[in-house]
């Protein structure tokens, strides 16, 4: 039976939705939930999943919308209960708590004037509208939101850079403001390095090297999202952001880290960074062709970035490797036992820059790499859904987590993705990030290796088994540090008792995957 | 190029050497990671602008565009300040037709928004048969309606007339009025003497003694208070609410500290009046009797000030919510000579022994210009002795007025409230706030018997209908659209 209720002009963020629908769909007998705002595309999902249109007449876009499938009717009190009381939350707040509580945006800023920064995550036309009035108030805004129009980012931005102000996104995923984690960070010790970084996980993989290979600190993240390197948004934010490091005083060195910004907008950046004089360590994924000079480093990876970075700040690095040589030798152990049917390279990321990096580097070793990401010549998915020859997918892009959260904190659907790579009998060597940090999910690796290990054994079909040693290769690299709240020894453990051979990092993880493939080859 | 990125160095500056004190709007995940790291968030309420009409989005979005926001702004902070600066007081009695402005010997006042006898609901055209009783134009009610439907009898509203009225607030022309001013701006307001509870004109009941009343408090009751103030001295009301506030009333629903501080500022006066000791002691003890005395001063006090707030232009603060039974009406202090109206919403509340909703006439009454004036609902946090009315707890209440600063362009400088740590309380309703936040003023308020005659069965909450204010808010909108065009 089907059961929808809709709960009039109520609001709830939408993660805190999906962790509601995810926990109802734990029920015996719950076969389909959805506990999401009645927006039109949440709408669109509903009928997709076979709900008639007529079910939920009149709902609006500020009503919150319950819609259950279930195996057994008798479950339809329990589900409901369940969902209705996360809902409501805990018991309503008294006294101060009942203060702080009911107070919207102009209530907030207007009794806590020492608020420097909004951080905004909400659907993108509001989150534009939020943070203009942020801005007007003259505070920093962070806009953890996509969707917004380029248009508002554009205005956003001029208006900010007008009055001295930060606006990091939108679609800025990370940030680190003196020493606190803002959205998707990583527990990073504070030090003499600034970042400014039109990329989430490319930060993230730089200052989780820096922490964790290096022992070295950030001054300062200042995350601008994606776009602002584009010819519309000029880099407006790089550029101040790049400004404010040189002139900061606790800035012994600087990153910028961006994927292909539009190359006149990288010529001003670069001439920025060249009147600053400090170290700058310049890292455009994919676009390796620019010369170093004087103060300016430019880099081909996020792994050398952080090496760079760690040397301009002073630290005295030797090189380093990104994988471990037993894990190296163990890996060309298997894999030159593969049957020779198995050829193909799959990617399975949850960070977009990670997947860029992946795509590029991949490519020096082999041909006709399919990918969903936008970028050079490199063919495309018809449907990312399916993988085709050597295919690196992003799984943080839009067409995924439509109505869903975004693979970093909810890795269902990647799990999903996993057990068909391991499926396919042409599959050879399955690259996985497992990005670690504040915001995101609590023990994606452990999960992942539960997920392998059930996968492995057979699971529920053990006509799946395959002969010993007929079986892909499963290589990952953790994005985090020891001070993560996820546990980064715990992750690499779980991992390794999985069979997954671990990289110390991206690049680490490339390298071992072109290995893998040439000693199958070899083989 | 070079200054602005020396003030932009500034503000980063500021945030690089100071605490990063974060509001954040969204998923809580983030405040709470931020927590995690001893940092510092503030988890901000938010709801979908617009309750996520697209219409009314994009006239926010221009309301909001900088040039129009500043001005409303500074339109309604002027607003907030006229209001906080005004100063009613008691200054005397006097007699409808001699006092108020407009009134007429065949003219009778109305709560509301305009309406026809024939719109009229039941206590309307009860109040208005019982007033054509009592000033001897109808001798049953029979004549009375016939008379009032002759068209021989004007209707208008009390609000056309610097005047406002509990319930059906029919004011007939010997009625006694208080005479209000607001001594910094020099505006006057009336407002007819509370009868008490039970059967009463308000109501719509106009039996026999329900004119005698009336006739006791036109001979009696007003003579003395007329003569005890003239005794004693004008009152200064701002003072009374304030005090009044911060004993338990907020001055709508409940006004028993009101009425109290009000006999003891009367009581020496009319003991040194001419009257008899008898009349003396019915006065003292009817005031005494009445815990809404004090309500017939609140209303017209908020209405001497809110007059002085009409017609700032780009103003879009609420100079009046008002109820004839029939529509819910709003005035906006910018488009001063119109009001938006909706059908009255009904009361959801508690019903007197043997009522119950069905009895229920829609919401009535000029009351609302407590809300208006930053007192009444807007004051809950204030009377936790009335909680029932909004949820039963003290937080209930203390929530109920917090909601209220979301949607107001200030804060009282007079009347505070000590849960709140003594803050003033929510002052000046800005009509785009409300349709941006989807949040309509609080109100709470008696309820009148549909039938005329009967009287009060009960008290509740009232939510005033969204579409008054979208209609007042587009409005405001096409005022702006125009401007625009005019000096591009």
């Amino acid at each position: 039976m089907r059961h929808i209720t809709l709960k009039a002009s109520t609001y709830r963020d939408s993660v805190a939705l999906m962790r509601i629908s995810k926990k109802a769909s734990g029920l015996e007998g719950v076969s389909y939930v959805m506990v999401a705002m009645a927006t039109d595309t949440n709408l669109d999902l509903l009928k997709e999943a076979g709900f008639e249109p007529a079910e939920f007449a009149g709902a609006k876009a500020n009503d919150l919308l319950i819609a259950l499938e279930l195996e057994t009717d008798s479950v339809l009190d329990e589900a409901v209960d369940l969902i209705e009381k996360e809902i409501e939350g805990g018991p309503a707040p008294s006294g101060a708590e009942a203060y702080e509580a009911a107070m919207g945006l102009d209530a907030t800023l207007k009794s806590h004037q020492d608020i420097n920064l909004v951080l905004i995550s909400l659907p993108g036309r509001y989150a534009a509208y939020e943070a203009r009035k942020a801005l007007e108030a003259g505070k920093h805004v962070m806009i953890f939101s996509d969707n917004v129009t380029v248009e508002d980012e554009k205005q956003l931005k001029l208006f900010a850079g007008e009055r001295g102000l930060l606006v990091m996104g939108p679609d800025c995923g990370t940030a680190i403001i003196n020493g606190i984690g803002l959205g998707f960070a990583n527990e990073v010790p504070r030090g003499d390095i600034g970042m400014v970084a039109a990329s989430g996980t490319g930060a993230q993989e730089v200052s989780s090297i820096l922490a964790r290979c290096h022992e070295m600190g950030i001054s300062q993240m200042i995350g601008t999202g994606g776009r602002d390197v584009s010819r519309e948004v000029g880099g407006v934010m790089v550029k101040m952001g790049l400004r404010a490091l040189i002139d900061d005083a606790a800035t012994r060195a600087i990153v910028v880290v961006s994927k292909h910004p539009d190359r006149e907008i990288a010529d001003e950046i670069i001439e920025v960074a060249r009147r600053g004089k400090k170290p700058c360590i310049i890292h455009f994924t994919g676009q390796a062709d620019i010369r170093s000079e004087a103060n300016l480093t430019f880099t081909r990876t996020l792994a050398g970035t952080a090496f760079e970075a760690a040397r301009g700040a002073g630290k005295q690095v030797e090189g380093f490797t990104g994988f471990d040589e037993d894990a190296m030798a163990a890996l060309l152990a298997a894999a030159r036992k593969m049957p020779p049917g198995r050829k193909y390279v799959r990617g399975l990321f949850s960070g977009g820059t990670l997947a860029q990096e992946a795509v590029f580097l991949l490519s020096d070793g082999i041909k006709d790499i399919h990918t969903n990401l936008k970028i050079g010549d490199f063919p495309g998915l018809d449907d990312p859904g399916e993988s085709v020859g050597h295919t690196i997918v992003d799984l943080g892009d839009d067409t995924f987590t439509r109505g869903r959260a975004h693979p970093m904190i909810d890795q269902a659907y990647r799990l999903v993705r996993l057990q068909r790579e391991l499926d396919d009998p042409e599959t050879a060597v399955i690259l996985l990030d497992v990005v670690l940090g504040h915001g995101c999910h609590e023990a994606p690796g452990v999960e992942i290796a539960e997920a392998l290990m059930t996968a492995l054994s057979g699971g529920e079909e053990p006509g799946k088994a395959r002969e010993p040693g007929d079986r892909p290769l499963v290589i990952a690299s953790i994005c985090g540090t020891r001070g993560d709240p996820q546990n980064y020894a715990n992750e690499r453990r779980a991992l390794e008792a999985a069979g997954v051979y671990v990289a110390e990092h991206n690049e680490g993880l490339c390298e071992l995957a072109l290995a893998a493939l040439e000693g199958r080859r070899d083989g | 190029m070079d200054s602005e990125m020396d003030s932009g160095m500034d503000k980063l500056k500021d945030l690089f050497s100071s605490g990063l004190v974060v509001a954040n709007l969204g998923s809580d995940v983030f405040s709470d990671a931020i927590r995690t790291q001893d940092g510092t968030s503030f988890q901000v309420k938010w709801e979908i602008p617009c309750r996520g009409d697209e219409k009314l989005f994009s006239a926010l979005e221009l309301l909001r565009s900088r040039e129009i926001d500043t001005s409303i702004e500074q339109a309604n902070s002027r607003a907030v300040d006229i209001l906080n600066e005004s100063h009613p007081y008691i200054v005397g009695v006097g007699k409808a037709i001699d006092d108020i402005p407009g009134m007429a010997d065949n003219l009778i006042l109305h709560a509301g928004p305009p309406v026809t006898w024939d719109a009229m609901c039941g206590p309307m055209k009860g109040a208005v048969m019982g007033a054509l009783i009592y000033e001897g134009f109808a001798r049953s009610e029979k004549e009375a309606a016939e008379l009032a439907a002759s068209g021989r009898i004007c209707f208008e509203p009390c609000h056309h007339h610097g005047t406002v009225g509990p319930m059906a607030g029919v004011v007939s022309p010997s009625m006694p009025v208080w005479i209000i001013e607001n001594k910094t701006h020099g505006r006057k307001a009336y407002c007819t003497l509370n009868e008490g509870l039970g059967k009463v004109l308000r109501y719509g009941a106009f039996s026999e003694e329900v004119i005698a009343r009336l006739k006791w408090m036109e001979a009696t009751l007003a003579p003395l208070l007329r003569e005890a103030i003239e005794i004693g001295g004008e009152i200064d009301l701002r003072t009374l609410i304030a005090q009044a506030l911060q004993m338990g009333d907020e001055g709508h629903n409940r006004n028993r500290a009101g009425t109290s501080l009000l006999i003891r500022e009367l009581a020496p006066a009319v003991v040194r009046s001419g009257a008899s000791d008898a009349d003396k002691a019915e006065v003292l003890s009817f005031m005494h009797s009445n815990d809404h005395f004090f309500l017939n001063l609140t209303m017209p006090a908020g209405k001497s000030c809110l007059d002085a707030i009409a017609g700032i232009e780009g103003c879009t603060v609420l100079t009046a919510m008002a109820r004839n039974g029939t529509e819910f009406g709003i005035r906006v202090s910018m488009l001063p000579d119109r009001w938006f109206t909706a059908p009255a919403p009904r009361v959801d509340g508690l019903y007197l022994g043997g009522f119950t909703e069905e009895d229920a006439n829609p919401d009535i009454g000029d009351s609302t210009i407590c809300g208006t004036y930053g007192i009444g609902g807007f004051a809950m946090a204030a009377a936790p002795a009335i909680v029932e009315f909004v949820g039963g707890s003290p937080a209930d209440a203390l929530r109920f007025t917090l909601n209220m600063y979301e949607i107001s362009a200030g804060e009282s400088s007079s009347f505070r409230i000590p849960a709140l740590g003594f803050r003033g309380t929510p002052t000046g309703i800005d009509v785009v706030k409300v349709v941006e936040k989807g949040i309509v003023p609080a109100v709470n308020t008696g309820i009148a018997h549909k039938d005329p005659g009967i009287g009060q069965v009960g008290a509740g909450l009232v939510e005033p209908p969204m579409s008054v204010f979208e209609d007042a808010f587009e409005a405001v909108y096409e005022h702006f659209k125009t401007r625009m065009k005019e000096e591009p």
